[in-house]
């Protein structure tokens, strides 16, 4: 009996409620910063396909964008699946509305495209959407943190 | 019915697929797995990424007759689909700020797309 108390660990069980919560706090913090860097990797998809798309068939071109895309949607995969683990779905998901942004972006810098003031406005709506979402799950954890003192 | 109509209700479907494919996801990242690798070898995520795939072939099929810029306004229903079967399967919460959100995103595509 005496071994078995010894052995065991009793901080792990009885650590402090306030600790625990800072915890999920960070490792909430680090998902949306994990997310964010997701995202803009995800974007870089949208660049790799319209340059395959603009080379020929199967050339050292087409097959250079095409292998780049795969690695971009690998890597955002890989990351998806630890930002999941931690941030419901419905938030993650809403974040992923900066994607039209950054589509906006790209496509002026890189392939001078033409940007309309319907697209600018529509980005914007978008972002205020986002901020939304994010702050709409700061005020939850701030309440599940007040439910619980 | 028009045949733009016709595609564009592929394209919704193929929409509906992928946010599916993310409920697998999330189920998967719910579930603690004995070893990182477990985290994206195992059936959901195999079966979540083969659905994803599928997804984005319907896509492109739908894409023969549909515009791009109603394909991106289309795409706004992923916002709609993901919260619906997230509430549903995930018991997740939608909240006040989830639904303004949501409702923001779908204005803010549909005013970006439709120019």
């Amino acid at each position: 009996m005496g071994i078995v108390m010894q052995n065991m660990n009793f901080d792990d069980h009885w650590e402090p409620m306030e600790k625990k919560d800072s915890g999920k706090k960070n490792s909430k913090v680090r998902a949306f910063f994990l997310l964010q860097i997701g995202l803009l990797i995800f974007s870089f998809g949208g660049i790799c396909s319209k340059m395959a798309g603009k080379q020929e068939f199967l050339s050292l071109g087409f097959i250079l964008f095409m292998g780049l895309l795969v690695a971009v949607l690998g890597t955002y995969a890989l990351i998806w699946q630890q930002v999941l683990k931690e941030l419901p779905l419905i938030v993650a998901y809403g974040c992923k509305g900066i994607i039209v942004f950054y589509g906006l972006l790209w496509g002026a810098l890189f392939f001078g495209e033409q940007i309309k003031p319907n697209m600018i406005i529509g980005a914007v709506i978008v972002l205020i959407g986002i901020i939304f979402f994010v702050k709409g799950d700061a005020e939850e954890e701030s309440r599940e943190e007040e439910s619980h003192e | 019915m028009s045949e733009v109509f016709l595609y564009s209700l592929i394209y919704v479907g193929s929409v509906f697929i992928g946010s599916v494919s993310q409920i697998l996801l999330k189920k998967s990242a719910a579930v603690k797995h004995d070893n990182a690798i477990l985290e994206y070898l195992n059936p959901k995520v195999i079966i979540a990424y083969g659905m994803f795939f599928m997804s984005m072939l319907i896509t492109m099929y739908a894409l023969k007759v549909v515009p791009l810029s109603l394909g991106n306004l289309l795409e706004g229903f992923g916002y709609i689909f993901v919260p619906v079967l997230g509430i549903i399967f995930l018991k997740e919460k939608m909240t006040k700020n989830r639904l303004i959100g949501s409702a923001l995103i779908i204005i803010g595509i549909a005013v970006y797309a439709v120019g």
